[in-house]
């Protein structure tokens, strides 16, 4: 028994390396969203201010139109 | 001959400096954390061989990351797909916005926020009617406008979004 001592411990500490470097469980950034995060101003406390913060309304952009007929009528003018 | 030359290499040396010092970092330059997100984006490959900007927006859309928390990246996330619905000109307009409004002293964010607030609990036809009569206004009127709102009076005189002008 006193033989499978170190075994056993070495063991013990692979486990709980493995549990301390296991990946967040969060998933990682897409590009897109890094290039989104790009856009956030900071403040002088270092907050981050999503530009969307700057919307007038949460359907902030072209309201009650389609994209499509939203950029018709851009084109149009 | 060198005597003749040196001014003019010291003259050039100021111009280059600045080139110099905003050049992106290639990816033997970057954080091991860095190169471990980017690298998972399969950018690892490719990173030396983007744009200077392309990859100063990468690295600034990072560091943002890492500063947030996890309710502020699920947050993130959910406005990503109000973001991507905008049409660019749109987004432009929200960037330059946040920028003008960083750019003020706090006090005077602390105003903007709040005749914001103000606006938002209007009825949608009262703020339509308000934002075609903002477009109605000159440049320059719409500039008086934002000067005497951030003196602290109402954008639209008389009342609260008020009935004038």
């Amino acid at each position: 028994m006193t033989r499978h001592l170190p075994l056993l411990l070495a063991a013990l500490g692979a486990v709980t390396a493995q549990a301390n470097s296991a990946p967040e469980d969060e998933p990682l950034p897409s590009v897109e969203l890094l290039e989104y995060l790009a856009d956030f101003g900071e403040d002088e406390n270092g907050r981050l201010i999503d530009p969307l913060s700057q919307a007038e309304t949460e359907n902030d952009g072209p309201r009650s139109v389609s994209y499509r007929e939203y950029l018709q009528r851009q084109t149009d003018q | 001959m060198k005597r003749r030359i040196l001014p003019f290499l010291l003259l050039l040396l100021p111009g280059w400096l600045p080139a110099l010092a905003t050049a992106a970092p290639d990816w033997d330059q970057l954080a091991p954390d860095q190169q471990r997100i980017l690298g998972e984006l399969k950018l690892a490959e490719r990173w030396d061989d983007l744009p200077d900007a392309r990859r100063e927006r990468l690295l600034k859309g990072l560091s943002h990351w890492q500063k947030m928390t996890p309710e502020e990246r699920r947050i993130a996330r959910k406005n990503l797909k109000r973001w991507r619905k905008l049409p660019p000109e749109r987004r432009k307009a929200l960037r330059q916005r946040l920028h003008r409004y960083l750019q003020l002293p706090p006090d005077k964010r602390r105003l903007v926020r709040e005749r914001a607030h103000q606006f938002r609990q209007l009825p949608p036809e009262r703020r339509e009617q308000l934002r075609e009569r903002w477009r109605r206004f000159s440049p320059s009127y719409q500039q008086h406008t934002r000067d005497r709102l951030l003196r602290g009076g109402h954008p639209f005189s008389r009342g609260p979004m008020g009935r004038g002008r």
